[in-house]
């Protein structure tokens, strides 16, 4: 019910829009296009590089260990770790409240 | 992720072996023990192994020789998850024979995306999730699955598993790196970017498939893939969200990694902001580190740094919609508020695993054998991880056809979800970082490069 609610819902040609499908289809063929052209000419000299793209976790990274562990890297840290973890709790308490709170008011 | 109907029953000691979930747990578990052991003594070495990176010049210019010297590692790496697995299967009741016939072939075929990803003109553009989805979907869509081959199409046994080896590379030591400077950039805007293209997705898209939406906004606002499948697992998406949130993610970021430095250069934007930009706003980890790299030292450190706290989000994110899809979007209209029971029920509990796991390397290995030691047991974890992320891309690929997928294109909403989502996260990341970056309002910090 819920599925063909929401799938009336849903752009379509000839309906809520005729446009919109078009114009995704032509962002998505661009989009492609565009990273077809990245791979083939390297316009950012990254070929070389011995990470990427591909890497998605900072671990996957040849050589992790220098880049993010490095003693001589950026490493602000910080003296009070309370406060520090306190607010990454509690904003992360706050946005969870405004979501239901959010989700309520359909 | 499945498209079963979530139903309440009673908990039994004997799900600890007869269900999935919970073997994801031991499987993971299994591997991180036997790494830690495989370090403290330094009697083996076990790492699961695929091509050569960086293949097709140099030493090895050849698809043979992107093999050299690593068919017997190979090998041990296919028997070794193949043979943990079938323990799995038949404890829980599985066909271990017909696993252990098939699951050679989907080893091969990972171990192809694998070949592919690690080309050298490829490796920095396009991964193995890419590859692996890509050859399962032409094998199903073209002379389809075969049904022997099908026992060994894994898809959520596999990515569980990887889960809880994720699980132990999340190390909260990462979070205080960059100090509050890093809390403030990367917490700040992520939770607000999730929640804001989630309204946008369920209330103006109104788009059919509301795990795709949370899979969707979970990859751009933290970081691509891996929080994409944490995502999905969380909220128990089926196989073709992932697959569209992927697909989305792994475009753009191709497209921001080459773009985003190009811009900064051209409007003379400080580095450290425009590192924090990119480590903020761009996908896949490594693309952050190579398009700081090619702003500088100095935006190549900063940019890492904050994606690096977006990585250690994944743990906090994952079971924030665990929680939310158990309790909220699971329950129908009208359904009194869920008990503690009910949600124990419907949450995934491999999500426990991928929690013990990041809190054990956190709070317990890291303190206590030291920095070098935990990266040495997450280096040879970390291949695990991958060689089960790429058998349940190869397994979504054979599972998935054209037609399912089709239905939920939805003319494009996918697509405009990731747009606005990704555009108001560009916006709201380069207001937060120059705020607290240029000196306005906190002073400028002194990094040591």
């Amino acid at each position: 019910m819920e599925y063909q609610k929401a799938k009336k819902a849903a752009w379509r040609p000839g309906e809520n829009g005729r446009i919109i499908p078009k114009v995704s289809w032509l962002v998505l063929i661009l989009s492609l296009l565009i990273v077809c052209f990245v791979i083939i000419y390297d316009p950012g000299s990254m070929r070389d590089a011995p990470y990427g793209a591909g890497d998605y976790y900072y671990t996957d990274l040849q050589g992790f260990e220098k880049i993010f562990f490095s003693s001589d890297g950026l490493d602000l840290g910080t003296k009070q770790l309370i406060i520090f973890f306190s607010l990454f709790f509690g904003w992360g308490i706050l946005c969870w409240y405004f979501l239901l709170w959010a989700e309520k008011r359909k | 992720m499945s498209s079963e109907i979530v139903t309440a029953s009673k908990f039994k000691w004997s799900d600890l072996l007869k269900k999935e979930d919970w073997w994801a747990i031991w499987l993971g578990f299994f591997i991180i023990i036997v790494e830690l052991i495989s370090k403290a003594t330094g009697a083996f070495t076990l790492k699961a192994t695929h091509a050569h990176k960086g293949w097709g010049t140099g030493d090895y210019p050849t698809i043979v020789s992107a093999f050299d010297g690593l068919w017997l590692k190979m090998l041990v790496t296919m028997i070794f998850i193949g043979v943990i697995c079938a323990v799995g299967i038949k404890v829980m009741g599985g066909d271990t024979g017909r696993f252990v016939k098939a699951f050679p072939v989907v080893f091969i075929l990972a171990n192809i995306a694998y070949l592919f990803a690690t080309h050298y003109v490829i490796k920095n553009y396009l991964g193995y999730a890419f590859w692996a989805l890509g050859i399962g979907l032409l094998i199903s869509n073209t002379v389809g699955t075969p049904e022997w081959l099908k026992p060994a199409v894994k898809t959520e046994y596999y990515i569980k598993t990887g889960l809880v080896l994720l699980g132990a590379e999340i190390l909260f030591s990462n979070i205080v790196k960059f100090g509050a400077y890093g809390l403030g950039i990367a917490w700040l805007v992520t939770p607000i970017v999730v929640i804001f293209m989630w309204l946008f997705g369920t209330r103006v898209l109104k788009m059919i498939s509301k795990p795709m939406v949370i899979v969707i906004a979970t990859a751009t606002s933290v970081c691509g893939v891996s929080a994409a499948i944490a995502a999905a697992a969380a909220s128990k998406a089926k196989k073709e969200d992932l697959t569209f949130a992927i697909g989305l993610t792994l475009i753009f970021t191709v497209i921001m990694m080459i773009t985003m430095p190009l811009i900064i250069s051209a409007i003379g934007m400080d580095p450290m902001i425009g590192g924090a930009w990119m480590g903020g706003t761009i996908d896949a980890t490594g693309a952050v580190v190579l398009a700081g790299e090619a702003l500088g030292p100095l935006a190549g450190q900063v940019a890492a740094m904050v994606k690096m706290i977006q990585n250690v989000l994944i743990g906090v994110i994952a079971f924030a919609i665990a929680v939310f899809f158990a309790t909220k979007v699971e329950r129908k209209e009208g359904d009194p508020a869920v008990g503690i029971d009910e949600i124990w029920h419907r949450f995934p509990k491999f999500i426990l695993g991928f929690i013990a796991a990041s809190i054990v390397f956190s709070f317990i290995v890291e303190p206590s054998f030291g920095t070098d030691f935990t990266k040495g047991v997450l280096s040879l974890t970390k291949s695990f991880r991958g060689f089960f992320f790429c058998l349940a891309f190869t397994s979504i690929g054979l599972e998935s056809n054209f037609k399912e997928m089709a239905k939920l294109v939805q003319g494009g909403k996918p697509l405009w979800l990731y747009i606005v989502g990704q555009s108001f996260n560009l916006v709201l990341t380069l207001l937060v970082a120059w705020l607290l970056l240029s000196g306005v309002i906190f002073p400028v910090p002194v990094l040591n490069i």
